[in-house]
């Protein structure tokens, strides 16, 4: 027999049905897992096909040798022409969908040592499947099944995300991340008593930062900050060590490195990097974000302490031919996700106006933002639950907005912003993908009614 | 008091005899021989030449470096030669002068480490080619099959022609070399089209000089005799490496256009072809040109491999030297070895050939890439009556070596009276390190 799919062929031998073939052509109950992966907590993930038609409710149960637990089915199916072809050639089926495919999830209460064993009923049948490994998700990628949903070709709706976030969440929120050890170096010696301390998180490539060296080499501003550099990738750190030692001997501005134990992700990162400031003014300044005129520093500093009630100051940034990257962030519905909130840059990719004034945005980038070191610990810093990246900033911007501050653009400090430069290395695009509409999809659940609420009075920004 | 001016090439004479090394040599022999003014040369070779860092290689004061730098952003991962080299060597020439022949190799680094070290010394950089705005081996041509000139980078642009590098690395390396190129004090263009096009990219222009490469003294030759019955100058040659920029296949092409009447062995047009393509690994283009020159048999002489003493010879049995290539150029060796000699030129006329030939005065200019022109202009040339007399009357003699000095030695002058206006003492401007 001619068998196309991986699903049936891994779980061929396990798969069995108690359901006789009706005489209608309809096929026997079958079910099969493709994949099954577990977080840390024990929240199992589990892709794969029944022939159960999609007309009709379907239970199951996941067994392992530690326990068991019911089944819960994500309610759309997904499309599996290979299965449905199979069905109608093997049973003479009469077959009038492709939707076999399903995307479930079970709480067990540990993670599986080894195999599991899906057991479902459907229309007084029952059939069980047995998968001989279920995978674990590194719990630094909680985005990891969703990205192989879509990897086979799934759409992430806010359908999915609504199912499946929450699993995803609970994972996330459960686990206890630790602290990771901190190994801290110091290339010259910093300033007694620091205008500002700048943080800057080092995760994709180490070189960017030499690219900023250079500029602040050049700008008397940076005599006196605290420069930080938060290695947030264990595996570049002989690299940057090595790269520092140079760049000790080549540029005058001192800066210390610490280098983190293990990935932690930007927020993670950052909160790092703001616990070992010492200067009241704190500067997040993504690697990939290179000055274009010297001063920048102290006009932001400015503009911090005269802009009214101003909690949070970013400049305007451009990306590498001159267009805006970034003038301040507002956050609209995409219909296509579901009505998902999503943040946006208004004026990106259009050329900058002149003599722009200081105004007033919904949220800042975390990619160059200035606030208070008082103000940054008494909201607790950035939330680390946003695990890879994105959204921590609006995040940030609407918990410094409840302390009943303003956030504001300056767009006459310019700095350039290499998109996706600093992150070239983070991993491959698809899980950047289901990473950040994860992320959406949390701080939607989180400050979607605010932010209507406030949009519709008027008062977003 | 004595001025001491350092001075480093990206190779070293005796390792890599080419026309920048060898100019930057001699501008140091020069520079050393003049009252009131001391050099030492550094020129750089490659790790795999040598393991000895630092080797002096004649006198005391000529040396060898051995380092290397990559060839994107031309950054030195060497830190023994930037870190200790350097300084030794630094250290030793206590230079008021420190003046860079070329970065490339020796790593862009190697400017700040300097300027560390000597804060108030005068830093001077000499551009080559066109090298730190385009990444296509300094030549701004189009890195497709064409190869069409490009007038003016960007990192949009450089992305297009190297896909696999994006726009926002271009951009990062851009900023790379404009950040180190902030410690040089001035640079020095051998052309005016070259500063042009480095204005363009964002030096400013009163930090650039246009200061041509002296030539060392030779006897303008008298014209070829003609032989018994010959009734016009149709005798062209090409020198210099036969590689796909400096536009041989167009050369060659316009001698198949030329009618057979008109080139030898019937007609008095032929060419000589001065140089090789060995060590040019393009299999392709070398089989391309092996089969045009068999094509040609008869009236085109392949004759290899010269050097610059064979020159006179080469040249005395000629009338025309042609200068069809297809990049920009800069401040061609060729061109000045040709007016040197007496000998008119047919140049591609763009860039710093069409600035060192006047057209109708000491040479014609044919538009780059075009076979059926160049035909044309060797076709004029060689038949029309008076023509050649007249370009030839008009060949200029290049700037000798002296005079280039004396020009480079007055920027220096003008430098070191800067620092001195700012009141640094001379003690300060360079570091004595322990070593």
């Amino acid at each position: 027999m001619k068998l196309p799919f991986s699903g049936w062929l891994k779980s061929r031998a396990a798969a069995t049905s108690s359901g006789a073939q009706s005489a209608t052509g309809d096929p026997p109950l079958i079910v099969a897992i493709d994949e099954a992966a577990a977080a840390a907590d024990g929240t199992c993930m589990l892709r794969g096909w029944t022939s159960a038609s999609p007309r009709v409710p379907v239970k199951g149960r996941l067994k392992t040798r530690h326990g068991s637990a019911p089944v819960d089915f994500f309610g759309k199916r997904i499309a599996r022409p290979d299965v449905a072809k199979h069905l109608k050639e093997q049973y003479r089926a009469n077959i009038e969908t492709d939707d076999f495919g399903f995307f479930a999830v079970a709480k067990l209460p540990s993670v599986p040592a080894d195999k599991v064993r899906l057991r479902i009923s459907a229309a007084g049948s029952s059939a069980w499947s047995e998968l001989q490994e279920c995978q674990k998700i590194d719990d630094r990628e909680p985005a990891r099944f969703l990205e192989r949903l879509t990897a086979s070709g799934v759409l992430l709706t806010a359908d999915l995300l609504n199912f499946a976030g929450p699993h995803i969440e609970r994972n996330i929120s459960t686990l206890e991340k630790p602290r990771p050890s901190v190994k801290r170096l110091e290339f010259g010696k910093p300033p007694s008593q620091a205008a500002a301390s700048v943080i800057v998180r080092l995760h994709g490539r180490c070189d960017l930062a030499e690219m900023q060296l250079i500029k602040f080499e050049s700008d008397p501003d940076f005599a006196d900050v605290e420069l930080i550099y938060v290695l947030d990738n264990p595996r570049l750190a002989e690299e940057l060590e090595a790269a520092a030692l140079k760049w000790r001997q080549l540029y005058r501005t001192p800066f210390q490195i610490l280098m983190l134990g293990h990935d932690m992700g930007y927020a993670s990162a950052n909160n790092i990097g703001a616990e070992a400031a010492s200067a009241n003014t704190l500067l997040f300044l993504n690697s990939e974000v290179i000055p274009k005129h010297p001063g920048w520093l102290r006009a932001l500093s400015c503009s911090l302490s005269e802009l009214p009630s101003a909690g949070i100051v970013s400049p305007r940034l451009l990306l590498f031919n001159g267009a805006v990257q970034y003038e301040g962030v507002s956050f609209a519905r995409r219909a296509y996700l579901g009505d998902l909130l999503l943040n946006e840059h208004p004026g990106k990719w259009l050329p900058p106006k002149p003599h722009k004034a200081p105004f007033r945005v919904e949220a800042a980038t975390g990619a160059c933002l200035m606030m208070p070191t008082s103000l940054f610990r008494e909201i607790k810093g950035f939330d680390e639950r946003f695990v890879v990246g994105d959204f921590e900033d609006c995040d940030l911007s609407l918990r410094v907005r409840e302390a009943g501050v303003t956030i504001w653009c300056v767009p006459e400090i310019e700095l350039y912003r290499l998109e996706q430069q600093s992150i070239a290395a983070a991993g491959p695009s698809s899980l950047r993908q289901a990473t950040t509409l994860f992320n959406a999809w949390r701080h939607h659940q989180r400050w979607s009614k605010k932010i209507d609420e406030l949009q519709q009075i008027g008062m977003m920004p | 008091m004595t001025h001491r001016v350092l001075v480093f090439s990206h190779g070293h004479p005796v390792y890599s005899p080419s026309g920048g090394e060898i100019a930057a040599h001699q501008m140091f022999e020069e520079i050393r021989s003049r009252p009131g003014w001391d050099a030492v040369f550094v020129g750089r070779r490659a790790p795999a030449e040598s393991n000895a860092p630092l080797e002096l290689v004649t006198g005391e004061s000529d040396f060898v470096a051995t380092t290397t730098s990559e060839f994107f952003r031309f950054q030195n991962n060497d830190p023994n030669f930037l870190f200790h080299i350097l300084p030794y060597i630094v250290s030793f020439a206590r230079p008021d002068v420190i003046h860079f022949h070329h970065y490339l190799h020796i790593g862009l680094e190697a400017l700040r480490v300097v300027r560390n070290l000597c804060p108030h010394a005068a830093i001077i950089v000499t551009l080559h080619e066109y090298l730190a705005i385009c990444h296509h081996n300094g030549q701004m041509i189009k890195n497709n099959d064409d190869r069409s000139l490009c007038r003016q980078a960007s990192p949009a642009a450089c992305h297009v022609c190297f896909p696999s590098i994006s726009a926002e690395e271009f951009f990062l390396r851009e900023q790379f070399i404009k950040g180190h190129f902030e410690v040089v004090d001035h640079f020095i263009s051998p052309s005016r089209f070259l500063k042009e096009r480095y204005v363009q990219w964002g030096i400013p222009a009163e930090k650039i000089s246009v200061i041509e490469n002296g030539q060392p003294p030779a006897e303008r030759l008298p014209p070829r005799p003609l032989i018994h019955g010959e009734t016009g100058r149709g005798r062209f040659a090409f020198f210099g490496l036969l590689n796909p920029f400096k536009g041989i296949e167009t050369l060659l092409d316009a001698m198949a256009l030329i009618p057979d009447d008109l080139k030898a062995p019937r007609g008095p047009i032929s060419l000589f072809v001065n140089g090789t393509s060995q060590g040019w690994g393009d299999i392709e283009f070398r089989n391309r040109l092996g089969e045009r020159f068999k094509a040609l048999c008869g009236s085109v002489w392949a004759r290899g491999r010269y050097t610059t003493d064979d020159l006179p010879q080469l040249m005395a049995g000629i009338d025309w030297v042609i200068m069809p290539s297809i990049w920009w150029e800069n401040s061609p060796l060729v061109i000045q070895e040709a007016q040197k000699y007496g000998r008119p030129l047919i140049v591609s006329g763009i860039g710093g050939m069409a600035e060192k030939v006047r057209h109708g005065v000491n040479g014609l200019h044919v538009a780059p890439r075009d076979p059926r022109a160049l035909a044309d202009a060797m076709i004029t040339a060689a038949t029309s009556e008076g023509l050649w007399e007249q370009l030839y009357a008009g060949t200029i003699t290049p700037p000798s070596l002296q005079k280039t000095v004396d020009e480079t030695l007055d920027i220096y002058s003008a430098l070191l009276k800067k620092a001195d206006a700012r009141n640094i003492a001379p003690s300060a401007r360079a570091v004595s390190l322990q070593v």
